[in-house]
């Protein structure tokens, strides 16, 4: 995934922290359990995030114990147990994965097919062991995989419809949050997938106009602007303007959700500081120009 | 009068786009909603009015064949005059509510008369079916191709305030847990003597001891 999806760090608690940091650490280790070691790559704030929501829609209480890993040998880190939330999120995050880099494949031209090519055994590898697992629910590779030609066809065609092609991916998002879940729990997963996977491709949008611009490629915001889209280079001051109105907006939906999330649960603090003040957050830096935030940029360092 | 070319500091071989351009920037700079409120308000409208009468001078010279030029915005039509309504059975029809009738002649009007006005009503309809980002789009566009519509700003404006309301609610839900009746115990102390206290104002007593 993207990384777009995550906490604003200076704004929580040193305990939320921990915990954030903790489930981080539990989705690595789940990940290499349960589709192997080298399926860790795939790890990323937005799937953490996932996990997070997950837990507390489906009231599983995390269990944080000390543990060290390869990536940090010296100090025993504070990480969430296995627990069947963690699971589910490392199966889909396979299969997304697997998903992107098809995508990848797909569309890349010359030295950009490099990746995806190498990456096409391991994706492969991690896909059949997320679907072995039995943690999915039947067919929901095949539904991603509709949704995520669904979003191709449309930006073959040029849609010029940035909520369009948003809105096909907030699906692809949605399936994903709530696979597995039923009833009212699913509905709210639905709720976050939609808005988060709406954010995440605007804000990948936003972030890669001025590359698409240069080499020719389709970017929504391109398609639905026009030669209004870039000044001098760079987002131009209507185009960031109109997001900045436009994509609070779009996630007041997953704001009222986060309100009704549990308070009692030990991850509600967090997943309530990514919605209403990480993403926020990460929307100012990417129309700043400055991408989603690299690591430690913040003063606080990676989870 | 002035010459309208110096009011707006272009010269008479500008093209018609940089005209517009410089109109567009001093409309910006001057438009009186920006100093609405402070002294040189009055003024401003002055200016503005300036600006607006030396643009209509030069575009009313220019249809009348002193010197040709076609419009050179390709994708975005050309300015649509404040205050005229092109869309008035559009603008009837979202009153009424009936936006998908509104939207259907919306989208059915050709290129060529997609002016301000058509961006600033499909932004509006857009708004309506929850497509923001388009929306907002529209609305920066209409404003872009009118600088001085206050309907246009407004619309803009609207949207830009509503987005600014996001995540105020994260000190509200997220301190909820902490009022005065699940917090620490001086909370429920004092909340418990405010009860008291409201009980024997109404001649009751809630706690007997005190």
């Amino acid at each position: 995934m993207y990384g777009y999806v995550r906490p604003h760090i200076p704004e929580l608690k040193v305990g939320e922290y921990e915990r954030y940091r903790a489930v981080y650490c539990g989705l690595c280790r789940s990940m290499g359990r349960l589709t192997g070691q080298a399926s860790r790559i795939s790890l990323s704030y937005d799937m953490t995030f996932f996990a997070a929501v997950r837990m507390i829609l489906e009231g599983v209480e995390p269990h944080f114990v000390p543990v060290r890993c390869p990536a940090h040998p010296m100090r025993r880190r504070l990480t969430a147990e296995d627990n069947p939330a963690l699971a589910v999120t490392a199966a889909v995050s396979a299969v997304l994965f697997g998903e992107k880099n098809r995508d990848d494949l797909r569309d890349g031209r010359g030295i950009a097919l490099l990746k995806p090519v190498l990456r096409a055994p391991l994706c492969g590898h991690m896909e059949r062991r997320a679907v072995k697992s039995g943690l999915l629910p039947s067919g929901f590779g095949e539904e991603i995989a509709g949704h995520l030609s669904r979003l191709t066809a449309a930006e073959r065609a040029g849609c010029p419809s940035s909520d369009e092609t948003a809105g096909i991916f907030g699906d692809a998002m949605a399936a994903a949050f709530s696979a597995g879940m039923e009833g009212d729990a699913a509905k709210e997963a639905r709720i976050f997938g939609g808005a988060a996977g709406r954010f995440v491709y605007l804000c990948d949008a936003a972030d890669d106009l001025p590359g698409d611009n240069e080499a020719g490629r389709y970017n929504p915001l391109l398609a639905g602007w026009g030669e209004l889209a870039l000044d001098g280079g760079r987002l131009s001051p209507m185009v960031r303007d109109s997001l900045t109105a436009a994509v609070p907006l779009m996630l007041t939906p997953m704001g009222e959700a986060a309100g009704r999330l549990d308070p009692a649960h030990p991850l509600t603090p967090v997943v309530r500081n990514i919605v209403y003040l990480g993403l926020p957050a990460v929307l100012r830096r990417v129309l700043a120009g400055e991408g989603a935030g690299a690591d430690g940029k913040d003063g606080f360092g990676s989870p | 009068m002035k010459d309208p070319y110096q009011v707006l500091g272009v010269p008479r071989s500008a093209s018609d786009e940089e005209v517009k351009k410089a109109w567009r920037d001093l409309a910006r700079k001057y438009h009186p909603d920006n100093y609405a409120g402070s002294a040189q308000a009055a003024g401003y409208e002055e200016i503005m009015k300036e600006i607006n009468e030396a643009y209509d001078a030069i575009q009313k010279e220019r249809a009348a064949g002193n010197r040709g030029g076609a419009e050179s915005s390709p994708g975005y039509s050309s300015y649509t005059s404040s205050g005229t309504t092109s869309f008035p059975e559009v603008r009837r029809l979202i009153n009424e509510g009936n936006y998908d009738k509104a939207r259907f002649i919306i989208e059915s009007t050709p290129a060529s008369d997609r002016g301000a006005e058509w961006h600033f009503l499909m932004g509006w309809l857009l708004y309506q079916s929850g497509q923001y980002a388009d929306a907002a789009r529209h609305f920066e566009v209409a404003c872009y191709l009118d600088p001085t519509n206050a309907e246009y700003r407004n619309a803009r404006a609207g949207m830009q305030s509503q987005a600014a309301d996001y995540g105020s609610a994260y000190r509200t839900v997220g301190t909820s847990g902490e009022d005065c009746l699940s917090g620490d115990i001086c909370g429920l102390c004092s909340t418990l003597v405010c009860c008291d206290s409201c009980c024997e104002c109404m001649g009751g007593d809630l706690i007997r001891c005190c």
